[in-house]
């Protein structure tokens, strides 16, 4: 591509057509990995073309010949999987997808794969899996945060909006997070690999909220939001939860910083919210006479509450 | 590695060639498949079906220097197929059996916001041509005469085709609400 000073100017329809394409998705995070996994896999997967079926119409005599005099001697080679796992919410569903493999899951994904090489790619839920060892059976468990691979050891998968956890029962596992983090789980042995994209983040530091973690926890998950955020309503929106997050952790100086940064970047969504915070810290920090300009700018918002005119009322009356 | 090695080296075998190849163009073509597939599209999927054809039938691709054309044209007739098959889904119901959701589940909801996904849908109503020449002109901000390689017409047909996509584009983003009125025309 062109570098941009190499470009002709553009007119100004095009750039009202390029601000608005900008803001097209990109593809999710840790696609290229799926998809060079699922090349693999079909790569792996012999499949006819349609000079071979010349070539093979005219041996196939031979073979079938050859195969029936050594039949006790060959053993065929793996065939492709395709498989949905779908259990009902709350249900656990048990499922042998070849015969050295069994899983119990309550979730959905899919089996994709040969019976040698069992690909499971999860989607939500958790996934409980044996695999008994010394049977060459490479077992692969991908999910949009990581990739697990075993040979012989029982594990579980389990992908929340926390992000990806992987518990070792027994055996061993080795595990490669979307993030760059790759390590080996023993037996006994539990790791996370978390969100990558700002919008999974929010999602992790909600789930957290609600599950009442420590509100550092919370808080460093928006801010790893943020640093991967680019301009627009999910920035805003982590920023916002961010000043909440400080607030609710007693770091108001923090708090009060951040939502005056985020007033001084003018925009408009959740603008009233962080009115809102900026009034309340500033009114138990220093008093009326910092939180007034707040409340003034509160009273003057269409979302202004019955509670905010009055505290307004109360501080102008206040010498 | 010398480009041009790469593909021959690709072609004679070479899985190192091969691995440079898919380094090289499974990104471009996963953004092709996202912004062209639209929301009903799987774009991994789809990029896994032309890097497919780029592994198998890169023996047709006579120099390095047409490997691009080659393989959006690959890129575009894949897509295609796509959305006719997410169009067979969405209207015959137990056409297909279960398949993983292309919008990616919950947290897939999260990555998008809500006016990427109105542009998206902007977007995808357009003509397939529009489309194409709005993502490679405006939005890969390619020069006029690559553009023309890729879609094979001549250089005056990507600029006339251009200021008519661009147009429809504006004037239906203006429908949703995604522009103010005063941003249409030149």
């Amino acid at each position: 591509m062109m570098p941009p000073s190499d470009h002709p100017p553009m007119e100004p329809a095009d750039r009202v057509a390029r601000a608005l394409l900008e803001e097209l998705p990109n593809p999710p995070p840790g696609a290229e990995l799926r998809v060079r996994h699922a090349l693999r896999t079909s790569l792996a997967t012999p499949r006819p073309g349609l000079r071979r079926w010349a070539f093979a119409s005219g041996a196939v005599l031979a073979a079938a010949l050859l195969l029936f005099v050594l039949r006790p001697l060959v053993s065929p080679g793996p065939a492709p999987l395709a498989q949905a796992l779908r259990s009902g919410d709350e249900a656990w569903t048990s499922a042998v997808i070849v015969p050295s493999v069994s899983l119990s899951f309550s979730g959905n994904g899919n089996v994709f794969g040969t019976t040698s090489a069992p690909e499971i790619q999860w989607e939500r839920g958790t996934v409980h899996v044996e695999v008994v060892p010394e049977r060459g059976i490479d077992l692969s468990v991908s999910t949009r945060e990581a990739e697990v691979r075993v040979v012989g050891t029982g594990f579980s998968v389990t992908r929340d909006a926390l992000g990806t956890r992987i518990d070792v029962l027994h055996g061993k596992v080795a595990v490669t997070c979307l993030s760059g983090d790759s390590f080996v789980l023993e037996g006994g042995a539990s790791r996370t690999c978390l969100p990558t994209s700002p919008g999974a983040l929010l999602g992790r530091a909600r789930a957290l909220a609600k599950m009442g973690a420590p509100p550092a926890e919370v808080i460093t998950t928006l801010e790893r939001g943020i640093a991967l955020a680019e301009r627009g309503p999910q920035l805003d929106e982590l920023r916002v939860r961010r000043i909440e997050a400080l607030a609710e952790a007693g770091r108001r100086v923090d708090a009060l910083a951040a939502a005056r940064v985020y007033l001084e970047n003018g925009s408009p969504l959740h603008r009233t919210d962080v009115l809102r915070i900026a009034a309340s810290l500033s009114l138990s920090n220093r008093g009326c006479s910092a939180a007034l300009a707040y409340l003034q700018a509160l009273a003057g918002s269409p979302e202004a509450t019955p509670e905010d005119h009055a505290r307004l009322s109360s501080c102008s009356a206040t010498p | 590695m010398n480009v041009s090695d790469t593909l021959t080296r690709a072609k004679d075998g070479d899985l190192g060639a091969r691995d440079l190849l898919l380094k090289e163009w499974l990104p471009v073509v996963l953004r092709w498949c996202t912004a062209l597939g639209g929301p009903r599209v799987d774009s991994e999927e789809a990029a896994h079906d032309v890097m497919m054809v780029l592994i198998r039938r890169m023996d047709t691709v006579y120099d390095r220097g047409r490997l691009p054309a080659w393989l959006f044209g690959v890129t575009r007739r894949t897509v295609a197929r796509h959305r006719r098959r997410a169009w067979v889904r969405y209207w015959v119901p137990g056409a297909h059996a279960d398949r993983p959701d292309p919008s990616g589940g919950p947290a897939r909801l999260y990555e998008v916001s809500e006016t990427s996904r109105e542009v998206q849908l902007c977007l995808d109503s357009l003509p397939t041509l529009d489309r194409e020449i709005l993502i490679l002109r405006l939005y890969e901000q390619r020069p006029d005469s690559e553009v023309a390689e890729l879609l094979g017409v001549p250089i005056g047909t990507v600029k006339s085709r251009l200021h008519r996509a661009r147009d429809r584009f504006i004037r239906q983003a203006a429908t949703q609400g995604l522009v103010a009125g005063g941003e249409l025309g030149s």
